[in-house]
């Protein structure tokens, strides 16, 4: 079943994983902290790893469509089982599956952590930490198909898996192009935003971190409280504008460099998803009122509004402490997420958008039931056959969220913690309510529960159909 | 480069596929929402689904900064509509599929210029100008001109009984002007061969070479050259009419041409028109009927219905009485392999045939015509080399042309040379370049001249305006 290609194209990925890793490891070296060593044998291991891969199976070009779900779903997994590697070895955890868990809540840009003194680790264990959410935000297989030439034709399909929403914007003729716009603008809104925190008074190592999880919406931070540790209120500003920024369609940044100016304004999408930003951060600003002076209510209920509807995961305060409205709303958030084609989780804006019109249309229909009527998005008619893709999309999501919550209380949360642990887990937003919440970790789930909101978090990051498919070729012959 | 195709039906299918696999930046407009689909889905370019003759999908289509635009919807006067606003957009090379004659007579008296159209294509005389090779050299199963018809490429399938098999190329003896270029073996990868390599029975080899010394391939086949006589076209559409028409004004080789044609009207229509040809109403799918006016005894069966399927069957019908050499139009490429099993191997593409006409316009050596293969196997660029090429005078050893690639023959003048590894490459030199796909586009690296190439200069390697 699984195709040479796929094999040949796992062991790339490999190698390249462990590229990144050596930069982490140098980064250790030049600060002469003890975790070179390990990040050097992980480095070691992983190349090997991918040349072995890629000498048992030099595969031929082309991969075939059910091949090209299979390997993203693989890279994904693989990913996060070579990603573990420098936690494991050095020892931030006594078990793999926590590692396994750590990394891939990097990848898939979760945030959810399970270590508890993260500033006691040393840098290069933090850097890879934060390194993990920058790759998997834009897409590791999207980085791929943008700098190996010739993916051949699959390429499409490919980013396709990776890319979120429902509808893949083709802006540039060929999907490597595509691919390498997306990075490009990706890499600049980092370094834009690395340099701005450096401005603001924030260290080097810090600022890179920062940078490297903000823009793929992680939210894991080097510091125990997050962003709040900081202590730097400018900085607070900048991230959540920059927050903002990577949940919006990367595609319209594309079309606003390409001189159409009126690209984000046109986006039908994008007025909806900053209509709901402002409302609601004026909403949470103006509850907060009671609990924190003017000032500071509207700094800190802006940025968490940002934070978990964004499904980045910072935090600036514990909003576990809010009040029962606030703690529902941010709840809530959590399953929405910014906007298809950005580097945010959950269902995205444009599901919820699609759904709602579709919603109003069978009220209609009721009404006028010989109606006709096409839901459009802008100005383009949306086919049905997208309609009953976010339809199927947004039912499994929901089911696989009943699932994880039903598995995590019978493994002993209680019902806030299991809802919100599970939400937060497969809508890639990291932080939860009450046992999980902002000041907590995930070590109250145990090693089951583990296992199951890592998978969750694959599945939403992308966007469960790829894995399905992946789980049912497995059972299926063909 | 970018280019804009208009249409995604059949050769605009075929010229996306291609360019798109040589990294151009295709933008295909297309308004049928399943064609659209079928392209997204198949193929790396960007598909905007709109009317293609409005500015507002040329727009779409990022006309402003397109280098080329094709279009080649079935209408032509979309197709004419759209060239005319893409020149005035700036478009500096346009493309336009017209089949009615009527047009093409009319754009004699208007040039090019004024219309906004600098290239006329006809994908059905096309076919039929390559139909009409095949009838006047029936031992080959493809045959193509080069440099004003004085080098020829003749694809051959080798019987058992060819004295040439199982021997090394260096022991073949082939007559010094032509040399084989490619071996097409079946369920094998295309080679283009050395001296060492063998030829087998089933073999179908590609010679290249003087057009005067390939007249006859009979010492090759060891058997008298087959003359053709009597030639029955089965389909009396556009492509069949063009056929009967070109058989009949050639004077010199008098062939009597059958044609059938299940519409009446058309039947009528034809039998005005073609004045020589016997036109038979009847179903070529019929197996009475072919007994009838023993459609058996043709020494060329052309089957151009227009339709596969049809084709299909009546080719299988017309080899089960026995007519030995059938030539058969293919209209999706898919069925390809069905036909080779069948033993007819002369296959017409229409679309394919219409697409590598209008390829030579994206390359950017200075490249006369560009063939592709029927299987798509490998592709013949004839072009000519300019004073700034990189191989000038260089030996062809030293040019260190990349595997894959042979050039076939050099024309100097009048002369036609088989060049060796230690010939001389001189600007001006015409070369008929045989490469595999994926070498075709790294020629660029070794023919071409300076970067760009003004498209003037492109437009006035093609003397007429029709391609």
């Amino acid at each position: 079943m699984v195709r040479s290609s796929v094999i040949f194209f796992l062991g790339n990925l490999l190698l390249a994983l462990a590229g990144f890793m050596l930069v982490c490891a140098f980064w250790s070296l030049a600060r002469g902290e003890p975790d070179f060593i390990y990040l050097l044998i992980s480095v070691v291991i992983t190349g090997l790893a991918g040349i072995i891969l890629r000498v048992i199976l030099p595969g031929k070009k082309d991969i075939s469509l059910s091949g090209s779900f299979t390997l993203v779903a693989l890279a994904w997994i693989l990913a996060g089982l070579f990603g573990a590697l420098p936690f494991y070895l050095y020892g931030v955890f006594d078990s793999y599956l926590a590692s396994f868990f750590e990394a891939v809540s990097g990848f898939t840009t979760t945030g959810a952590t399970l270590i508890e003194d993260i500033e006691s680790q040393p840098e290069g264990i933090l850097l890879w930490r934060s390194m993990t959410q920058w790759l998997g935000g834009m897409g590791i297989i999207v980085l791929f198909v943008a700098f190996l030439p010739r993916m051949g034709i699959r390429g499409i399909n490919l980013v396709k898996a990776e890319l979120p929403g429902p509808i893949t914007d083709r802006v540039v003729p060929r999907v490597a192009q595509m691919a390498k716009w997306l990075w490009i603008i990706y890499f600049a809104l980092t370094v834009i935003l690395c340099i701005m925190l450096l401005l603001s008074g924030i260290s080097f190592f810090l600022s890179i971190n920062h940078a490297l999880t903000t823009m793929p919406t992680g939210g894991f931070s080097p510091l125990n409280d997050s962003i709040a540790g900081l202590g730097n209120p400018p900085a607070e500003i900048i991230i959540t504008v920059f927050m903002i920024f990577a949940g919006i369609n990367f595609a319209l940044y594309y079309m606003f460099l390409k001189g159409d100016y009126r690209a984000f304004w046109r986006n039908e999408e994008f007025r909806f998803f900053l209509g709901m930003v402002l409302v609601s951060m004026i909403v949470v600003s103006v509850s907060l009122f009671s609990f924190y002076e003017v000032g500071e209510a509207f700094r800190k209920g802006c940025f968490q509004v940002a934070s978990i509807l964004t499904t980045t995961g910072y935090a600036t305060a514990d909003f576990n402490g809010w009040a029962p409205f606030l703690r529902t709303l941010l709840l809530f958030f959590m399953f929405i997420g910014g906007m298809g084609g950005s580097t945010s989780g959950s269902m995205k804006q444009a599901r919820l958008l699609l759904l709602l019109k579709v919603a109003i249309r069978e009220i209609y229909r009721l009404v006028h039931p010989s109606s006709v009527t096409s839901i459009k998005l802008g100005k383009k008619v949306v086919s049905e056959e997208v309609l009953r893709n976010v339809s199927g999309f947004v039912f499994l999501f929901l089911v696989l969220h009943v699932i994880s919550t039903l598995a995590l209380s019978a493994m002993g949360l209680n019902l806030e913690s299991a809802f919100s642990a599970s939400i937060a887990s497969i809508g890639n937003v990291g932080p939860g309510l009450d046992m999980v919440g902002p000041e907590e970790t995930y070590q109250v789930v145990p090693s089951g529960g583990r296992l199951l909101l890592s998978l969750m978090m694959i599945v939403g990051r992308l966007e469960i159909f790829t894995v399905l498919i992946f789980f049912t070729s497995l059972i299926r012959r063909y | 480069m970018h280019i804009i195709v208009i249409g995604g039906g059949g050769v605009g299918y075929e010229l996306a596929r291609n360019l798109s696999t040589k990294e151009q930046d295709v933008v295909v407009i297309e308004k049928d929402t399943n064609k659209v689909k079928l392209l997204e889905e198949n193929l790396d370019i960007m598909v905007v689904e709109e009317n293609g003759a409005s500015v507002k999908a040329l727009q779409k289509a990022g006309a402003k900064n397109a280098q080329m635009l094709i279009a080649v919807t079935q209408v032509d006067e979309t197709n004419i509509i759209a060239c005319m606003m893409a020149k005035r957009m700036g478009v500096p090379i346009t493309v336009a599929r017209i089949r009615n004659q009527d047009y093409i007579d009319s754009a004699d008296i208007l040039p090019g210029k004024q219309i906004g159209i600098d290239f006329i294509i006809n994908p059905e005389k096309v076919a039929a100008q390559e139909i009409s090779h095949v009838i006047h050299f029936p031992d080959a199963s493809e045959v193509e001109y080069f440099a004003e018809g004085k080098v020829k490429l003749v694809g051959i399938t080798v019987g058992e009984e060819a004295g040439i098999t199982n021997k090394p190329l260096n022991d073949v003896p082939l007559p010094a002007g032509c040399i084989i270029v490619g071996i097409d073996r079946p369920n094998e990868e295309f080679l283009v061969p050395g001296g060492k390599d063998h030829i087998y029975p089933g073999d179908k080899i590609y010679l290249l070479g003087n057009a005067q010394l390939l007249r006859s391939v009979s010492w090759l086949l060891h058997h008298p050259d087959t003359h053709a006589h009597r030639v029955t076209i089965l389909g009396g559409g556009n492509i069949g009419y063009r056929v009967a028409s070109m058989i009949e004004m050639q004077r010199k080789q008098h062939l009597a041409v059958k044609m059938v044609e299940k519409d009446p009207e058309r039947c009528s229509m034809l039998s005005r028109d073609l004045s020589k040809t016997l036109v038979l109403h009847g179903d070529a799918t019929d197996l009475s009927f072919f007994k009838e006016e023993e459609i058996e005894d043709a020494d060329i069966l052309v089957v151009v219905t227009g339709e596969d399927r049809t084709n299909i069957v009546a080719a299988v019908l017309a080899r089960q009485l026995g007519v030995k050499k059938i030539v058969c139009e293919v209209i999706d490429p898919q069925y390809v392999p069905i036909y080779l099993k069948l033993g007819i191997d002369s296959l017409i593409n229409p679309h394919l045939l219409a697409a590598s006409r209008i390829l030579r316009f994206t390359r950017k050596e200075d490249v006369v015509s560009l063939s592709v293969l029927q299987d798509q196997n490998a592709e013949i660029v004839e072009l000519i080399l300019p004073d700034k090429a990189k191989v000038v005078g260089k030996k062809i050893v030293q040019a260190g042309l990349p595997r894959g690639a042979l050039i076939g023959s050099i024309v100097r003048g009048e002369e036609i040379i088989i060049p060796h590894g230690d010939t001389r490459l001189q600007a001006g030199d015409r070369l008929v370049v045989f490469a595999l796909p994926q070498v075709s586009e790294k020629l660029t690296r070794y023919f071409a001249g300076s970067k760009k190439v003004s498209q003037e200069q492109k437009k006035k390697l093609v003397n007429s305006q029709e391609i």
